[in-house]
């Protein structure tokens, strides 16, 4: 059985180079090879998407799951971050994805964040 | 009968280059960009004499105002002048067709709408004009991804009813 989970941030807005901390809760145990956490920016039109920027964490738990059981986290956010942005055709924007991973479908638990352009900090990529 | 087919052959090739252009896109590169791609910006190239605009800062933030400079080295036929901003994005959509036995096959396109426009009218005299216009804090900034991007440019056209307008751009770099 696939574990459930859910994913808690302290907070939901940030500006390149802050910190992101969270806890990802165990709501139901199940089988698990590790438990992971990437911070992305993702591009996203209606039929197409893409990843650009993924920041591990790094595993945070080997082996199965138990109900109950929580791990805290905390990802950096690049100090050149782009910041979201959501036009008529596509999206541009931050997400915090915790992923089971499993034999077979892995399991995800997507949240995502605002990041907010930091004119003291950005520049040209 | 001649005059039938002075509006019939446009339209027959006109029509022909669209269905080629169509299923050859993806494959070759000289669909993508250039005269095949975009005929009317090719044939609008040589109609740019006279007409010219830059601006000292390559690189813009997001609300702050860029400084465009205007050049009119001949003015005859120029017609309305205006000189603004445009943002395009190119997005990325599956475009699906059926083909002649029946079945259905998709294939990746790129489309492309004009995300941000503002435009200033200039005094269409000859001379050099200094022109500022601000981008807006909430506009797209400058971005080339894989299935989305946002491309500026500041551009100057002259409107001209009837005919192709003249235009002049120069590409601009958009920070957040």
């Amino acid at each position: 059985m696939s574990p459930r989970l859910q994913l808690q941030l302290e907070q939901e807005r940030y500006r390149p180079g802050d910190t992101s901390k969270g806890t990802i809760l165990v709501l139901e145990g199940g089988h698990s090879r590790s438990l992971e956490v990437h911070l992305e920016y993702r591009e996203e039109t209606a039929d197409y998407h893409d990843v650009p920027v993924s920041i591990a964490v790094g595993s945070l738990h080997e082996g199965d799951l138990t109900t109950g059981t929580s791990f805290e986290f905390e990802v950096t956010l690049p100090p050149d971050a782009l910041p979201n942005y959501q036009s008529e055709h596509g999206e541009l924007y931050w997400e915090v994805d915790a992923k089971s991973n499993e034999i077979g479908r892995d399991t995800h638990e997507r949240s995502r964040i605002e990041v907010e352009s930091d004119p003291a900090r950005v520049t040209r990529s | 009968m001649s005059d039938v087919l002075y509006y019939v052959i446009p339209v027959v090739l006109i029509l022909g280059y669209a269905a080629v252009r169509r299923r050859l896109r993806g494959r070759y590169w000289i669909f993508r960009g250039g005269l095949l791609d975009h005929p009317v910006d090719f044939l609008r190239r040589p109609l740019t004499k006279g007409l010219q605009v830059s601006t000292g800062a390559q690189e813009v933030r997001r609300g702050d105002e860029v400084e465009a400079l205007v050049t009119i080295s001949r003015s005859s036929g120029l017609g309305n002048v205006e000189v603004g901003l445009i943002c395009i994005e190119y997005y990325d959509y599956e475009a699906t067709r059926t083909n002649k036995d029946g079945t259905q096959s998709s294939s990746r396109e790129t489309a492309e709408a004009t995300a941000y426009e503002a435009w200033q009218p200039v005094e269409s005299a000859q001379g050099v004009l200094n022109v500022r216009l601000a981008i807006p804090p909430e506009a797209p900034f400058s971005y080339k991804g894989d299935c989305l991007s946002f491309k500026w440019d500041l551009v100057v056209k002259g409107s001209r009813r009837g005919r192709l307008d003249k235009e002049a751009g120069h590409e601009l770099f958009v920070l957040p």
